[in-house]
C-alpha cells in the first residue's frame, strides 16, 4: 500500500470565516454583556461598557487625527489596563497596531516604525527622536465631548496588526496580519479550546508577542474576564502561581519555560494552553490531571498565531497535534529549489501551513515574501491558495499527529520571541573589536539563554560589558546574549560554516569575560583569596561578583580545600567553610575573610615554663605539714561530741539526757568554732590578697591554698541565702552591700569580691576569681554593681564586672575580662547579650524595717543552730544501740576492735538513717507550711519557710547523701513532698523545692542537676512548679529553670540548660547553653527492657541490698573508728592527760582520713579491678558496684581527705593510687573523677575548680564508660567537663563552663570554649 | 561489621516497590557545567515522583513542594554521571565523587580529613598505604557529605556537635562504575518521625 502523503487538514468550518473586524467582535460582546468585568489590574476593574467607552474616546481622537483603516499605529506602553485600552482604541479606529514590548529600545522602535511607515506612536511620553507623531495615552483617554467619531469602511482585508520578528540579515521583518485572518483564528482556535464567558483568563504575554491574542482577544470574543499581573508578579515564578490562585484564574496561556518554573500547582486552572516553544514531556506529567485540559499550540506569526493544536495527555508523547479548523499542514521536501514535493507520511521535512491565517507576506520585503510564501500546488478550497514555509522540521506520525523536530535554519525562539541568531551576530560584528561572532542558544537550568562566541579583531580590545552595553541599546532585551565568550579560533565545518554543534557542547567559561578579565585584588584578604582561588581553578576568571558554586563551578570539596588553604594564614585561622556557603560571591567571601577575627593558635601555649619541680615539692611538703591540722579540725567537729557523749556515759548513774545535751552543745560549739577558725586562719595566713599573678606552688599560692582549705572546712552551706552568708563572706574580706542575697556559692578569693546593694546571686554559682593557668595563680576582682542578678549555676572568672541591673542568666559563663553593661541580660557559655532588662518589669522592693531585719537575723541564727542540732540528734539512738550491743568493751586488740565496731555499727547506722529520715519527715509534715507557686518578698514568712525547708533538706542530706542515685531516693523525695513516679532515678539533684516538683514515671535525673530552684531577683523570690514527664532524662550538671515543664521522653544534655517550655516538644533532645535542639539522638538498642526499664524482682532486691550497704557503710566506718579511738583514749582522761587526748584525737582523725581512701581503693581493686571501655545496662551488679564505689569515694574519701588535697601535688598521687594515670606536675583543683582507670592527664596540665573528666554517662539507662584523654600542658577552665571518648591534644586551652563532647578530638594548641565547646575566637 | 554496598542501576530503572530507597545513576555530558545534568535529573525525578511536585533551585537542595511530605530527594553531580536518590519514607543524602587520576591535592588530604571528617576518618586514612589514600578519603568524604545532605546541613568544620547531629544517619557505600565513589545516607529507622 502506498504511503499517504504528509498532509493534514483541519475540519472544514466555513461559518468561522466571517465578514468582520476585531472591533466588531469586541463590540458585539460589549453589547451582549455590558456589565461583565472585562479587565482587572491590581485594584482597578473595567466592565465591558467602561472599556468600550474608553476605547471609543481613544478611537475618536485617533480618527480625528487622521488615522484610518489600512494605517499602522505604533503601540508602546507599559503593562496595564491603559495598554489594552489603547490597543482596543486603535482597533476601533479601524487601523492596525504595531506593538512594542515595554523594554524595546527607541532605536528599534524607530527602525520598525520607519519600515512600516507608521502613522505615529501611541505611548506615554513624547519621543522627539522618532520623527513621528506621538499620541499620549493620557490625552487620548481624556473626557471627550459628544459626538464621537467612529471608523468607517473597515473590511476584513484591512491590516489588523503588524509584528516584527528578527531578520537573519540583521534587519527586523514586519509581518502584517489582516482583520479577517485574526478574527478567523480567534473563532477557529476557540472552537477547540472552548474558553467561555465564565472564565478568568490570565493576561501575561507582552502584546508584542502574538500569543497575547489568545489571551486578550479570545476573552473579548467570548466575554471572559482578563486578569493582568503586575510586572513584578508576572516574572516571579513563586509569586505568580500564588497570585493566580488568589485571583481564581481558570485559564492560563503560557510558554512551557514559565510553567516549568512554577513552584506550586494552581488548582483552579481548568485549561492550560502552552505555546511559543517546544513543550517538554515532564510539563504534561506534572500539570495534566482530571478536570484540567492541557493544550500545546503551534504556529508561526506568519500564519496568524497558531495553526495546529494538540491536547496533551500524560504518558503520551508531546506533539503539535492536528491543524485547527480551516487550516492545513503539509510536510514537504526542504530542498524546494527542485520544485515542491509533498513527502510521504512518516518522513521528515519542512512544515508548511495553508489556510485563511496565512499572511500576505513581509512588509516591504517582496524577495523574502516570495521565498517563504508560495502558491499552494495542492489546494482543496479557496482559502488554501497559498502556503507558508515555516522553516521548522516536522514529521506526521501514523496517528496523524505532527511532531516538530527543530529548525531548518538558525532561527530560534527564546521566551516566546523568535530570534534570528544572525541578527544578533550582525549587531555584534558591527561593534569595534569584534571580528567573527557566533550566537547560539544554550540550555541553562532549564531556561534557555543566548551565548555569544567572539573572535577578537586584531588590534582593538573589547570587553563583555562594553558589548552588552552596545547590544542593549540596539536590540530588544531578549536578543542580548547572557554571556559572551572570547575564542582564539572559531570551530568550523568543512563547508566553512561555523560549527554550532561544537560550540553548543563546549564547556562554558564563566563568569562572562575573556581571560585576563579577572578583577585585581584590592585588600590583603582579597589577595590571599584570589591567589587561593587561582590555585583551585587554574585559568579561570576570578571576579568579585562571581558565585563560588554556580559561576566558578565549586562544590563542597573545593569549598573545604579553599577554607583549609585560607586557614594556613594564621590571620585567617578563624575562617570557616561556612563563610563560603553563606556568602557565595567572591567579593563577599573576601569581606568575610577580612572580617574574620583572628583565632589565636597561641604560640605561647607551648612556650611557658612549668614551675620547677623543687618548688612544687617544697610546696607539697609545706602542705603536708598543714594537712593534719586541717583534717584534724574537721575530725574534731564530730569526734569532740562523740567523745563528750561517751565521757558522760558508761557509768550506771550517768544521765543520758545530760550527756546528750552536753554533747549537742559541744557539737554546736565545734561548728561555730570551725567558722571562727576559718576567719581567723584566713586573716592570719593569707591576709588581704591582691589581684595579680603569682607563681604556682609559690608562697602566695601556698597562703591562698591554706586559707581556701580552711574556709572550705566550715559548713557554709548552712548559711546560704540568709544574711548570715553575707556576714560570713564579709568577715572573710568580701565587700558586700545591703539587701543582697547570696546562695551556696563557691568563691575563690574573698578579698576580690565587690558586691553592691540589692544584688541577687543564685545557688551553686561559681565565683572563680582564682585560677591556675600556665604555672601562675591568677587572682582577679569581680565587681557586681547594685541590683545585679546572677542565675544559679553561673560561672564568673576574675576581672569581670556587671554594671547596674545587669543579669547573668543561669548556667552561663562570664569569662575573664568581660563586663556586662547596665541593664543587659547575658546568657550562655560563653555568655552573650540576649536583651535588655527592664527594672520596671519587677515590682518595687518592699520597704523593710530595722526591727524586722533584726528579728529575721535572730530567726536565721536560731534556725541554723536548731536544724544543726536536730539532725545531730539521731546519732544518739545509734550510740545507745551500739553500747547496748557491746557488752564487753576494750577486750580485743586494736584492729579487731575496729572490725567489731564496724559490724556493730551497721544496725546502729540503720537507726541513724531511719531516725534522720523520720525527723525530717516529721518536721516537714508538722511544722512546715506547704510551699505554693507565686512571688514573695525576700523579707516574708514564705521566704523564711523556703529557707528552713532547704536547711532541713541540706542538713539531713549530710547523713543521707548516700541515698542519691539509689532505689531509695524516690521514697525519700516523696517523703519530703515531691510527686515522684514509678522507677524514677534521682541522683544528686540540687535546689529542688519538693512541694513544687513532679517527676514522672521512669524519669532520670543525673548527677549534680540544678532542678527548679527558686529564682530570686530584686528582693523577690519566685516559685513555680517544675515537672519532668515520663521517661525524660536530665543529664549531668544540667540546669532546669524553675517552672520548666519537660514533656515526655525529652533529653536535656550534659551541662545543658532546658529551653523555655514553649520550645520543647515531646521526644526532643536539647544540648548546650543556650540550648540547641538536636533533631534526633543516638538510640542505644540491643539491651532488653529487663535490664533497663523493667527489672525483675531479684534484680531490684540485689540492687537494694548493694545500695543499702553503700548508704550505711560510710557512717558505720565513722562510728567504728570513733568507738575504737574514744575507748582507747578514754583511759588518758582519767589520768588527766588532756594534752595527749587532743594529740591522739588529731592523729586518729588524720589516720582516718587516709584510711578512707585506702578503703575505697581496696574496695575498688577488689570489686572492679580496672575500669575499661564498657557499655552496661543499669540493672546489673557491675553498675551497682561501680556506683557504690563512686558513692563511697564521694561520700567518704572526698570530704574527709581528697578535698583537702585539692591544689596539692598529693592529689594526683592519691588518684593514681585509685587507677588514674596523671602525669608530673599536674595541678588539680577538682576531685570529680569516677572511673579512675579511664582518666589520663599529661604532664603539667592544669584542671581548675570543678572541672570534670566525665568518664561515664547513663544513656537510655545504659551506663557507657570510656577513656578521657587530656594531653600535656592543657588548661581546663572551671566547671568544664570533658566527656568520655574525647581526646584533648597537648597545649589546648578550654575556657570556663565548657563541654567537650563525646569522641571529640581537640587538636594540639587549639583554644576552645563554650557549651558545647567551639573554637575560641579572640 | 561491613555494610553491603548498594547497587546503583542506570536510568531508566524501576523502583522496587518493596523498598523505599531508590538510587539511580543518570548519564550526563562530560562537562563541569551542570545545567544539562540538572535538566536531565529533573526529568528523571519527574518520572520517579509522578504527581509529587518538587522545588529545584540552584544553590538549594531539591525538595518536595509540600514540606510535610515524607519523601526525601537528594542529587549529586559529577562529570558524565549524576546520582538521584529518592527515599519515599524520610530524608536522604547522596554524594558522588569522581576519583581523580592524579589529584594535585593529595598532599592536602590529611588536613582536609582532620578538619572536615573528624579524627576517626583522619586516623583511618592516615593508616592506609599512600596509593590507597585518595580512594579511602573519597569514600570517607562521600559518606560524610551524604550524611550532611541527609540532615540538610551544609559542609562545616568537623566537631562533636556536628557528629551528634550526623549520628542518627545510616550510611551505605554505593556500587558504582570504576572511577566513581559514592554513598547514600538515610536516617535509622527508629529516627524517622511517625507519619
Amino acid at each position: 500500500m502506498p504511503a499517504l502523503p504528509s498532509r493534514l487538514c483541519g475540519p472544514e468550518t466555513p461559518d468561522l470565516i466571517r465578514n468582520e473586524v476585531l472591533a466588531d467582535l469586541f463590540e458585539a460582546t460589549a453589547a451582549r454583556i455590558p456589565e461583565k468585568i472585562a479587565l482587572i489590574f491590581a485594584e482597578r476593574e473595567l466592565s465591558y461598557t467602561q472599556l468600550n467607552a474608553a476605547a471609543d474616546r481613544v478611537a475618536s481622537r485617533l480618527i480625528a487625527a487622521g488615522v484610518r483603516p489600512g494605517q499602522i499605529v505604533g503601540l508602546w506602553l507599559p503593562r496595564g489596563i491603559d495598554l489594552l485600552v489603547m490597543q482596543l482604541g486603535i482597533a476601533k479606529s479601524g487601523a492596525a497596531w504595531l506593538p512594542f514590548d515595554a523594554d524595546t529600545p527607541v532605536d528599534r522602535i524607530k527602525v520598525c516604525l520607519d519600515d512600516a511607515d507608521g502613522a505615529g506612536l501611541v505611548t506615554v511620553a513624547d519621543i522627539g527622536a522618532l520623527g513621528r507623531r506621538c499620541w499620549l495615552a493620557a490625552d487620548l483617554l481624556a473626557p471627550h465631548p459628544e459626538p464621537l467619531l467612529r471608523r468607517r469602511d473597515s473590511a476584513p482585508t484591512d491590516p489588523a496588526y503588524v509584528i516584527y520578528t528578527s531578520g537573519s540579515t540583521g534587519k527586523p521583518k514586519g509581518i502584517l496580519i489582516n482583520q479577517g485572518a485574526i478574527c478567523h483564528f480567534l473563532r477557529s482556535e476557540n472552537a477547540v479550546l472552548g474558553i467561555a464567558e465564565e472564565d478568568r483568563v490570565y493576561q501575561g504575554f507582552s502584546v508584542a508577542f502574538d500569543m497575547s491574542f489568545e489571551e486578550i482577544w479570545i476573552s473579548y470574543l467570548v466575554g471572559a474576564t482578563l486578569w493582568l499581573a503586575p510586572r513584578e508578579v508576572a516574572t516571579d515564578p513563586e509569586a505568580l502561581p500564588a497570585a493566580l490562585i488568589d485571583n481564581r484564574v481558570s485559564v492560563l496561556h503560557a510558554v512551557p519555560t514559565l510553567l516549568a518554573l512554577f513552584t506550586c500547582d494552581v488548582p483552579g486552572l481548568r485549561l492550560i494552553n502552552l505555546g511559543g516553544e517546544a513543550c517538554p514531556q515532564a510539563i504534561v506529567e506534572r500539570w495534566a490531571r482530571p478536570g484540567r485540559r492541557v493544550f500545546n499550540t503551534y504556529g508561526p506569526t506568519e500564519a496568524t498565531v497558531s495553526a495546529s493544536l494538540a491536547e496533551l495527555q500524560p504518558g503520551q508523547p508531546v506533539t503539535i497535534g492536528r491543524p485547527l479548523p480551516n487550516y492545513g499542514l503539509l510536510v514537504i521536501d526542504a530542498a524546494v529549489e527542485n520544485g515542491l514535493r509533498l513527502l510521504p507520511q512518516g518522513e521528515t521535512g519542512e512544515l508548511c501551513i495553508t489556510g485563511p491565517g496565512v499572511a500576505a507576506g513581509y512588509l516591504g520585503r517582496p524577495d523574502l515574501t516570495a521565498e517563504k510564501f508560495l502558491a499552494n500546488p495542492w489546494p482543496t478550497s479557496g482559502h488554501e491558495s497559498r502556503l507558508y514555509r515555516t522553516g521548522d522540521l516536522a514529521r506526521i506520525d501514523e496517528q496523524g499527529q505532527i511532531h516538530c523536530l527543530g529548525r531548518t535554519d538558525d532561527q530560534v525562539k527564546i521566551r516566546g520571541f523568535r530570534v534570528e541568531l544572525g541578527e544578533i551576530e550582525a549587531a555584534l560584528t558591527r561593534q569595534p573589536g569584534v571580528g567573527t561572532a557566533a550566537v547560539i542558544l544554550r540550555q541553562d537550568e532549564g531556561i534557555e539563554r543566548l551565548v555569544a562566541y567572539l573572535i577578537a579583531d586584531s588590534g582593538e580590545a573589547t570587553s563583555s560589558p562594553a558589548l552588552r552595553g552596545a547590544l542593549v541599546a540596539a536590540l530588544p532585551p531578549y536578543m542580548v546574549p547572557s554571556h559572551f565568550e572570547m575564542l582564539d579560533e572559531m570551530p568550523r565545518l568543512t563547508s566553512g560554516k561555523i560549527d554550532r554543534k561544537a560550540l553548543r557542547t563546549r564547556p562554558l567559561e564563566l563568569p562572562a569575560g575573556a581571560p585576563g578579565d579577572s578583577d585585581s585584588p584590592e585588600t590583603p584578604a582579597e589577595e590571599i583569596l584570589f591567589a587561593a582561588l587561582a590555585r583551585l581553578f587554574p585559568g579561570q576568571v576570578i571576579r568579585r561578583e562571581a558565585d563560588f558554586f554556580t559561576d566558578l563551578g565549586g562544590h563542597s570539596l573545593f569549598a573545604a580545600r579553599l577554607a583549609s588553604s585560607l586557614r594556613q594564614e594564621a590571620r585567617f585561622a578563624g575562617f570557616s567553610v561556612r563563610d563560603i556557603y553563606v556568602h557565595r560571591r567572591i567579593g563577599l567571601i573576601a569581606e568575610a575573610l577580612g572580617a574574620t577575627a583572628e583565632v589565636s593558635f597561641d604560640a605561647g601555649a607551648s612556650e611557658w615554663l612549668p614551675p620547677p619541680a623543687h618548688r612544687r615539692w617544697l610546696c607539697a611538703i609545706a602542705q603536708a605539714f598543714v594537712l593534719p591540722p586541717l583534717v584534724g579540725l574537721r575530725m574534731g567537729q564530730w569526734l569532740a561530741p562523740f567523745f563528750t557523749y561517751h565521757y558522760f556515759t558508761g557509768d550506771p548513774d550517768d544521765s543520758i539526757p545530760l550527756a546528750v545535751a552536753i554533747s549537742v552543745s559541744v557539737f554546736l560549739v565545734a561548728t561555730l568554732l570551725s567558722f571562727i577558725f576559718a576567719i581567723l586562719g584566713k586573716w592570719l595566713i593569707a591576709g588581704r590578697l591582691k589581684a595579680g599573678s603569682y607563681p604556682l606552688w609559690g608562697l602566695t599560692y601556698f597562703r591562698w591554698w591554706c586559707a581556701s582549705r580552711l574556709i572550705e572546712g566550715a559548713p557554709a552551706y548552712m548559711l546560704s541565702n540568709s544574711p548570715l552568708n553575707i556576714w560570713w563572706l564579709r568577715a572573710l574580706g568580701a565587700r558586700i552591700g545591703n539587701e543582697t542575697i547570696i546562695g551556696n556559692v563557691t568563691l575563690r578569693a574573698h578579698d576580690l569580691l565587690d558586691v553592691g546593694n540589692g544584688v541577687s546571686i543564685g545557688n551553686a554559682v561559681n565565683l572563680e576569681n582564682a585560677r591556675v593557668e600556665r604555672g601562675q595563680l591568677h587572682l582577679g576582682p569581680i565587681g557586681l554593681a547594685d541590683d545585679v542578678c546572677i542565675g544559679s549555676y553561673a560561672v564568673l572568672e576574675g576581672h569581670t564586672a556587671m554594671d547596674r541591673y545587669a543579669h547573668l542568666e543561669a548556667q552561663s559563663a562570664l569569662g575573664e575580662g568581660l563586663a556586662i553593661p547596665p541593664r543587659r541580660i547575658w546568657l550562655g557559655s560563653p555568655a552573650r547579650d540576649v536583651g535588655e532588662f527592664d527594672p520596671a518589669s519587677v515590682p518595687p522592693r518592699p520597704e523593710v524595717s530595722e526591727t524586722r531585719l533584726a528579728r529575721e537575723g535572730l530567726f536565721y541564727v536560731l534556725g541554723m543552730l536548731a536544724t544543726a542540732a536536730l539532725f545531730f540528734m539521731p546519732v544518739f539512738p545509734s550510740f545507745m544501740l551500739v553500747d547496748w550491743l557491746d557488752n564487753e568493751p576494750n577486750s580485743l586488740p586494736f584492729p579487731l576492735q575496729l572490725f567489731k565496731y564496724f559490724a556493730l555499727a551497721f544496725p546502729g547506722t540503720a537507726v541513724l538513717i531511719v531516725g534522720t529520715i523520720l525527723s525530717s519527715a516529721i518536721l516537714r509534715w508538722t511544722l512546715m507550711p506547704r510551699l505554693q507557686a507565686g512571688s514573695w518578698p525576700v523579707h516574708s514568712r514564705v521566704y523564711c519557710s523556703r529557707w528552713l525547708v532547704n536547711q532541713i533538706q541540706e542538713s539531713s542530706l549530710n547523713i543521707l547523701h548516700g541515698i542519691y542515685a539509689t532505689v531509695y531516693a524516690p521514697f525519700w523525695y516523696r517523703l519530703l513532698g515531691a510527686k515522684v513516679g514509678r522507677d524514677a532515678e534521682i541522683s544528686t539533684a540540687q535546689g529542688l523545692v519538693p512541694d513544687l516538683l513532679t517527676l514522672g514515671d521512669e524519669t532520670f535525673i543525673a548527677d549534680a542537676v540544678m532542678l527548679g530552684d527558686e529564682e530570686v531577683d530584686a528582693g523577690w523570690m519566685t516559685l513555680k512548679p517544675t515537672v519532668i514527664s515520663r521517661r525524660s532524662f536530665v543529664g549531668n550538671g544540667a540546669y532546669i529553670p524553675d517552672g520548666t515543664v519537660l514533656p515526655e521522653n525529652v533529653l536535656i544534655g550534659v551541662q545543658s540548660r532546658a529551653p523555655a517550655n514553649e520550645r520543647i516538644k515531646s521526644g526532643d533532645t536539647w544540648l548546650g547553653s543556650p540550648p540547641i535542639n538536636l533533631p534526633a539522638r543516638e538510640q542505644t538498642a540491643g539491651y532488653p527492657e529487663a535490664l533497663t526499664f523493667r527489672p525483675s524482682r531479684l534484680r531490684r532486691l540485689g540492687r537494694a541490698l548493694v545500695e543499702a550497704f553503700r548508704i550505711i557503710s560510710p557512717h558505720a566506718l565513722v562510728i567504728a573508728v570513733g568507738y575504737t579511738v574514744v575507748l582507747n583514749v578514754m583511759p588518758l582522761t582519767d589520768a588527766g592527760r588532756w594534752q595527749d587526748v587532743f594529740t591522739l584525737l588529731s592523729v586518729a582523725g588524720v589516720l582516718f582520713g587516709i584510711s578512707t581512701i585506702v578503703f575505697v581503693a581496696v574496695l575498688k581493686w577488689l570489686c572492679i579491678r580496672r575500669y575499661k571501655k564498657h557499655s552496661v545496662p543499669m540493672w546489673t551488679p557491675f553498675v551497682w558496684t561501680s556506683e557504690a564505689i563512686t558513692s563511697l569515694y564521694v561520700g567518704m574519701a572526698v570530704p574527709n581527705l581528697m578535698n583537702y588535697l585539692r591544689g596539692t601535688p598529693w592529689l594526683p598521687v592519691a588518684l593514681n593510687l585509685l587507677g588514674c594515670r596523671i602525669g608530673r606536675g599536674v595541678y588539680l583543683d577538682t576531685t570529680d573523677v569516677t572511673e579512675f582507670d579511664c582518666v589520663r592527664i599529661g604532664d603539667y596540665s592544669e584542671l581548675n575548680g570543678l572541672a570534670c573528666p566525665q568518664t561515664h554517662l547513663f544513656e537510655d539507662r545504659v551506663m557507657k564508660i570510656d577513656m578521657v584523654s587530656i594531653g600535656k600542658r592543657v588548661y581546663v577552665g572551671p566547671r568544664t567537663t570533658v566527656l568520655y571518648g574525647a581526646v584533648v591534644g597537648d597545649n589546648v586551652r578550654l575556657g570556663p563552663l565548657s563541654l567537650v563532647m563525646k569522641g571529640e578530638s581537640l587538636p594540639a594548641g587549639s583554644r576552645w570554649h563554650g557549651c558545647p565547646a567551639a573554637p575560641a575566637v579572640r | 561489621m561491613t555494610i553491603e554496598p548498594l547497587p546503583v542501576p542506570r536510568w531508566p530503572a524501576c523502583r522496587d516497590p518493596g523498598r523505599d530507597l531508590l538510587v539511580v545513576a543518570v548519564d550526563t555530558p562530560d562537562s563541569a557545567m551542570r545545567d544539562v545534568a540538572r535538566r536531565l535529573v529533573r526529568a528523571v525525578l519527574r518520572e520517579i515522583l509522578g504527581p509529587l511536585e518538587f522545588v529545584s533551585r540552584p544553590g538549594q537542595a531539591i525538595r518536595p513542594v509540600n514540606r510535610e511530605s515524607p519523601v526525601g530527594i537528594s542529587v549529586s553531580h559529577e562529570n558524565e554521571c549524576s546520582l538521584v536518590a529518592v527515599n519515599f519514607s524520610g530524608p536522604v543524602g547522596v554524594d558522588l565523587l569522581r576519583l581523580p587520576d592524579r589529584p594535585d591535592w593529595q598532599a592536602e588530604i590529611p588536613a582536609l580529613a582532620e578538619t572536615y571528617l573528624g579524627p576517626g576518618d583522619a586516623r583511618e586514612i592516615a593508616g592506609r598505604p599512600s596509593h590507597e589514600r585518595v580512594a579511602c578519603f573519597a569514600r570517607a568524604w562521600t559518606r560524610h557529605e551524604a550524611r550532611l545532605k541527609c540532615r540538610g546541613l551544609g559542609l562545616e568544620e568537623w566537631g562533636a556537635a556536628l557528629e551528634e547531629l550526623l549520628s542518627p544517619c545510616r550510611v551505605r557505600p554505593l556500587l558504582l562504575p570504576a572511577g566513581y565513589v559514592g554513598a547514600v545516607a538515610t536516617l535509622r529507622v527508629a529516627e524517622i518521625p511517625a507519619l
